[in-house]
């Protein structure tokens, strides 16, 4: 019984370990609020190859945007442009709508010291739908 | 003074002499109170002596270290056992030690790359889903070692238990071929029984 209770105590004392959260972006070690989701994407045709991507932009919260792009709603999103704070438009240019799809995601970020924190990404947005 | 130190040294004396006791060689000389009752007795009784003496020297060169035992087991789990002669159980000991540090390395250093990636993320879920990847692995990690840690402590501590089961076996093993070998050789010469 006293080996029992002895080995115990040794597991419990070695499993009581965790990772430090270290991470100056880590809101649950800094306490910092990450950045409000990106409202109001709307996706609209200009011509074939000019798609306008406009938001409700957020001067005051954040310190600029994120935009991402992908060919399919489940596809990989790449990052095609970062915005400044005070942008509420996007001219994607470089898109044949005859051919593809294209889908948006937005996200916002602000400064932490020197680092650029990114808070949550929106859900996908093409044209026609808001 | 000195008369007074005289007085109560004199004192002392005649006390010791009035309360000591004779010295009885007689009972000290006695050899009925072990046994023997002639002298052949006695002659087989010393010969006894002298052989278990001779067997002693032969314990005492073959026996093993408990301590030293306990140390091999403390460097390498297992080697103890080995040394006393339990090689199953040494084995089955070193390669539990072996599977369990060697998984607790392998989640140990999954968990540093993916906590790696946590330090250097920018994105809240990439943040938190790092993190959490990162503290699974390494809670099975400390599971392992846990499991590790437990049969180290259980391999030293019946690393002693074999050494000593070693050194008793080792006692009647040389007893038994004493009695049982016409040709004996100890580090004093060799016997010859008939």
């Amino acid at each position: 019984m006293k080996k029992i209770i002895f080995f115990l105590i040794v597991a419990s004392l070695l499993l009581s370990c965790s990772l430090d959260r270290t991470n100056p972006l880590d809101p649950n070690s800094s306490g910092i609020q990450s950045p409000p989701k990106v409202t109001g994407i709307y996706v609209s045709i200009i011509t074939n190859n000019w798609l306008l991507v406009t938001w409700n932009a957020m001067p005051n919260d954040v310190d600029g945007y994120y935009i991402y792009r992908s060919m399919s709603f489940n596809g990989y999103y790449e990052l095609i442009q970062e915005l400044a704070a005070d942008d509420n438009i996007y001219n994607d240019i470089d898109v044949d709508i005859m051919n593809d799809n294209y889908w948006y995601k937005m996200s916002a970020f602000k400064f932490v010291d020197d680092k650029k924190m990114e808070g949550m990404r929106s859900d996908p947005h093409t044209w026609g739908a808001k | 003074m000195k008369n007074k130190i005289l007085v109560i040294f004199s004192f002392l004396l005649i006390c010791i002499s009035l309360f000591s006791q004779d010295f009885d060689i007689k009972s000290f000389s006695d050899p009925h109170k072990y046994g023997w009752d002639n002298p052949e007795k006695l002659y087989d009784a010393r010969s006894d002596l002298v052989n278990r003496q001779k067997l002693l020297q032969i314990y005492e060169m073959k026996n093993q270290s408990i301590t030293a035992n306990a140390i091999k087991s403390a460097f390498a789990p297992g080697w103890g056992h080995f040394t006393a002669g339990e090689f199953t159980k040494g084995q089955v000991l070193m390669a539990m030690e072996i599977i369990f540090l060697g998984t607790s390395y392998y989640f140990y250093d999954n968990a540093m790359e993916k906590y790696d990636k946590y330090k250097k993320a920018n994105y809240i879920l990439d943040i938190n889903q790092s993190y959490e990847d990162a503290n699974d692995d390494f809670f099975i990690s400390q599971i392992f070692l846990s499991l590790g840690t437990i049969v180290w402590i259980y391999t030293l501590y019946d690393s002693i238990n074999a050494t000593e089961k070693f050194n008793d076996d080792l006692w009647q093993q040389i007893s038994q071929q004493y009695y049982t070998n016409r040709i004996m050789i100890t580090p004093t010469g060799f016997t010859l029984r008939f």
